[in-house]
C-alpha cells in the first residue's frame, strides 16, 4: 500500500471508528466486543483498501462486522453494562423504562445470531429487507424468515409491544396492533 | 405510540451505545497495530505454536487463581457443582483494572477468573447525583442526608466486562456505620445460564454465610473486609439457581451459628433488591406509597432511591427529600 492510500486508510478509520464500533455495539451489546469486532474488520478491510478505497469501504466494513457479529455470536453477551458512571435514575414509573430495556436486552440475547442481527438491521437500523439480506448475503425471503421467527421468539418472552398473533414481519403501515399488558407493572419482576 | 412501534423505541434504547463509552483515542494506531500483528503471526511457525500452547497450560491455572490467597473456585457450567466465591479475612489487593475510574483504589473482596468483586470509596465521583440513584442505610424516620465521599462506600461487581455498582452510606447526622446495617444481598445473573452470583454485607458479627437454593447443596461463602469499609464484610458466591428462584442467605459466626435474620432473594432480570421495607422516594418530589405486598424491587445499581431501614425498629417509613 502506497502512502497515499495509507493517509487515507488512517484518515477512513479515525472518522468512521465511532460509527462502526456504535453500529457493531447494537449487534453485540458489548463495547469491548465491538471494538474488537471493528478491529477485525478494518484489519480485512486493509488488504482491500486500494481496490476498495473509491467505492463504499464503509458499507463493506458494516458487511464484515455483521458477519463477524453472526460468525462469532454463539458468544453471551447479555449482562450489566461496565459503566464508569452508574446510569442515569430518571423513570418515569417503579423501574418500568429500565425494566423493559433489559427485557429487551436479554430477549435479544436468546435469539440466534442471526435473528437478532436481522432483528436489529430491521427494527433498530431502520434497513428495508434487500439492504440487510445484502448485508448478510443471503435472499429477503431468508431475512424474512429470521425477522419473523425472532419476532415471535420476543413476543414469546413477553416483550413490551410484541402482540400475540404477531407471526410475520409487520408492514408498519398496516399492521393492527392488539392490546397486550405492557411489561413492567409493578410487581412483575418482584 | 403502538405497540410495535413502543417495541422498536425500546429495542433502538436497548442496543443503543452506552452514553459514557469512551472510544479508542487513536484507532488507526490499534488497527494498524493489529494489522502488524497479524503479519508476524504469520511468519510464528509450528514450533512458536506449539511453545504458546505449553505457555497458556502454565497461565492459565495462575490467572484462574486471580490474586490468589484465599479465593475458592469450585467448577461451573454445565450444571457441575456449584462455585463458590469467597474472599476472607481483611484484604488490601487493588483491582487495577478500575485505576482510573476512581480517584480512590478499588480494593478485591473476591475474583474468580475474570470476574472480581471490589469496594471502594467511590461515591464521592458521582457528586450529588448518587443521591438519585444509590442504595444507602439511613435511620427510620429521619431525612437522608447530603452524601459525599466521607459517608459512602461503594461494592464494585463485575463479571467479565459486566459490573454494576452498589452504594451504601453511613449517615454522619446519626449514631449509624456501615456496621449497623441490616443484611443487604443482591444477585446479579451470571455470564450464563446457569447461576447467579449472589452478593452482599453480612450482619455484623458474621464471618460468613450460607447459600440456600431449593433442592441444591448449601453453600457456604466467607465474608471479607476491605479498607475502604472497615466493620463492614461483604460476601459473594455463585450460585446454581435460575430467574425467579428462591435463594436464601444467612449470616454464620466464626463458630457456624446463625446470625442476624435470613434474607430471602428471587434471583430476577438484572438482578433485583429485596430490603426490609424498601421505599422509593423520587428526589424532588412527594415520596410515592405502595400498598402492603406491593413494593417494588430494583435493579442492581440503584436506579431506584432506596431506603434501607434498620432491622428491628417499628417504624420503616422514610420521608424527606434528599439534597
Amino acid at each position: 500500500m502506497d502512502a497515499t492510500a495509507e493517509e487515507q486508510f488512517a484518515e477512513f478509520t479515525r472518522t468512521r471508528w465511532p460509527a462502526l464500533t456504535r453500529f457493531a455495539y447494537s449487534l453485540v451489546h458489548d463495547p469491548g466486543r465491538a471494538e474488537d469486532l471493528v478491529q477485525d474488520a478494518l484489519v480485512r478491510l486493509w488488504k482491500v483498501w486500494p481496490r476498495l478505497r473509491e467505492e463504499q469501504p464503509e458499507a463493506y466494513t458494516r458487511r464484515i462486522v455483521v458477519n463477524l457479529a453472526i460468525a462469532t455470536g454463539r458468544r453471551r453477551w447479555w449482562g450489566e453494562r461496565a459503566t464508569a458512571v452508574l446510569p442515569e435514575a430518571r423513570v418515569e414509573g417503579p423501574g418500568a423504562h429500565v425494566a423493559e430495556r433489559d427485557l429487551m436486552v436479554r430477549a435479544l440475547a436468546k435469539l440466534s445470531s442471526k435473528q437478532r442481527v436481522v432483528v436489529v438491521l430491521r427494527y433498530a437500523h431502520d434497513l428495508p429487507e434487500a439492504e440487510v439480506a445484502r448485508m448478510l448475503g443471503c435472499s429477503v425471503g431468508a431475512v424474512k424468515t429470521h425477522a419473523s421467527r425472532g419476532l415471535k421468539a420476543l413476543r414469546e418472552q413477553h416483550v413490551l409491544g410484541l402482540p400475540d398473533g404477531l407471526d410475520a414481519v409487520p408492514d408498519r403501515d398496516t399492521v393492527s396492533v392488539p392490546v397486550v399488558p405492557a411489561f413492567g407493572a409493578r410487581g412483575d419482576n418482584a | 405510540m403502538g405497540q410495535f412501534e413502543q417495541f422498536e423505541a425500546t429495542l433502538k434504547e436497548a442496543v443503543g451505545m452506552p452514553d459514557d463509552y469512551v472510544g479508542e483515542a487513536d484507532p488507526y494506531a490499534r488497527v494498524s497495530g493489529a494489522v502488524r500483528k497479524r503479519r508476524g503471526r504469520r511468519t510464528v511457525g509450528i514450533a512458536g505454536a506449539a511453545a504458546a500452547a505449553v505457555a497458556v497450560s502454565v497461565a492459565v491455572p495462575v490467572l484462574m487463581d486471580g490474586s490468589g490467597g484465599s479465593t475458592a473456585r469450585a467448577g461451573s457450567g454445565g450444571g457441575a457443582a456449584p462455585a463458590v466465591v469467597a474472599g476472607g479475612g481483611t484484604t488490601d489487593t487493588v483491582l487495577h483494572e478500575y485505576d482510573g475510574m476512581y480517584a480512590e483504589p478499588v480494593y478485591r473482596v473476591a475474583t474468580w477468573g475474570s470476574s472480581s468483586v471490589g469496594s471502594s470509596d467511590c461515591g464521592w465521583a458521582m457528586a450529588g447525583d448518587v443521591v438519585k440513584r444509590n442504595i444507602f442505610v439511613v435511620g427510620p424516620g429521619k431525612p437522608a442526608t447530603r452524601l459525599d465521599h466521607t459517608n459512602v462506600r461503594c461494592m464494585t461487581v463485575t463479571t467479565g466486562k459486566v459490573r454494576t455498582d452498589v452504594l451504601f452510606a453511613e449517615d454522619p447526622t446519626l449514631p449509624l456505620k456501615f456496621a449497623d446495617a441490616p443484611m443487604f444481598t443482591g444477585s446479579i445473573a451470571g455470564i450464563s445460564d446457569d447461576g447467579f452470583e449472589i452478593y452482599g454485607i453480612v450482619p455484623a458479627g458474621a464471618k460468613s454465610v450460607r447459600v440456600t437454593v431449593e433442592g441444591k447443596p448449601d453453600i457456604k461463602a466467607d465474608a471479607v473486609e476491605t479498607k475502604t469499609a472497615a466493620d463492614v464484610r461483604y460476601f459473594i458466591a455463585r450460585v446454581p439457581a435460575h430467574v425467579g428462584e428462591s435463594v436464601s442467605v444467612t449470616g454464620l459466626d466464626a463458630d457456624g451459628k446463625n446470625v442476624g435474620k435470613t434474607r430471602t432473594i428471587r434471583t430476577g432480570l438484572g438482578g433485583l433488591i429485596k430490603t426490609v421495607a424498601p421505599q422509593d422516594v423520587k428526589v424532588g418530589g412527594p415520596t410515592p406509597t405502595y400498598p402492603p405486598g406491593t413494593e417494588p424491587t430494583g435493579p442492581v445499581g440503584g436506579y431506584y432511591q432506596r431506603f434501607i431501614p434498620i432491622e428491628g425498629t417499628a417504624d420503616p417509613a422514610v420521608t424527606g427529600t434528599v439534597s
